[in-house]
């Protein structure tokens, strides 16, 4: 059975395909990766403290163990991300870069607001672990909306 | 900045993701150049003239309308 040339995916569709499938694996690597800390972690840690509610004074972690976690935390925060740049376009390098800057001015905002309404006794003392979080999901709250705005 | 990407695209009859790939950027690149939510760089820009072998000028325009 002969198939029209024409009707072919051309060159610039097989690139694409490649580009996405690699994309996709990163993505999953990296989600893959932070489940796996996350549980890893609420399952290894000792002590009475809470490590989503900045108590974390109170927790201890082997150290070997404690070693293995800061090497995923590294691959998972610096080097997969780092990598992730080099493989993307001009136009989500941009998308990327005002999400980052988001949450950097959502962080820097967020802190003072945070510290005021905590001794005003309307909020919880700031923790580093809620200051982060103020970072990351500024971050990840302008990258959604920057995707679906096209 | 307005640019005839689409059109051009049209006239060969290539997908988005088609087009992307002879440029080697994201389907989602070439999307957002088209629609005027993203003016490519100047290394972009000429890959796309010698892509179609047109002038830079003869594909975007940067007059305001």
């Amino acid at each position: 059975m002969t198939v029209n040339p024409d009707l072919l995916p051309g060159p610039g569709e097989a690139r694409s395909r490649q580009r996405r499938k690699r994309m996709t694996i990163y993505y999953g690597v990296s989600i893959a990766l932070g489940f796996a800390l996350g549980f890893g972690l609420a399952n290894v840690e000792q002590g009475d403290g809470n490590f989503v509610l900045g108590d974390i004074e109170s927790l201890t972690l082997d150290p070997a163990v404690a070693v293995v976690v800061a090497l995923g935390f590294l691959i998972g925060l610096l080097v997969l991300p780092a990598w992730g740049y080099t493989q993307i376009d001009e136009h989500q390098a941009r998308t990327n870069l005002i999400g980052m800057a988001a949450g950097c001015q959502v962080t820097i905002a967020g802190y003072p607001l945070w510290a005021a309404l905590a001794m005003g006794g309307l909020a919880p003392m700031p923790t580093a672990f809620g200051v982060f979080l103020l970072a990351f999901l500024g971050m990840a709250a302008t990258f959604g909306v920057l995707k679906l705005r096209g | 900045m307005n640019n005839r990407l689409k059109v051009l695209r049209a006239e060969r009859d290539w997908s988005q993701a088609e087009l992307a790939g002879r440029l080697d950027v994201s389907r989602q690149a070439v999307n957002a150049i088209e629609t005027g939510k993203h003016d490519p760089s100047l290394p972009l820009a000429f890959k796309i003239a010698r892509l179609f072998n047109l002038p830079i000028e003869e594909i975007f325009d940067d007059s305001q309308s």
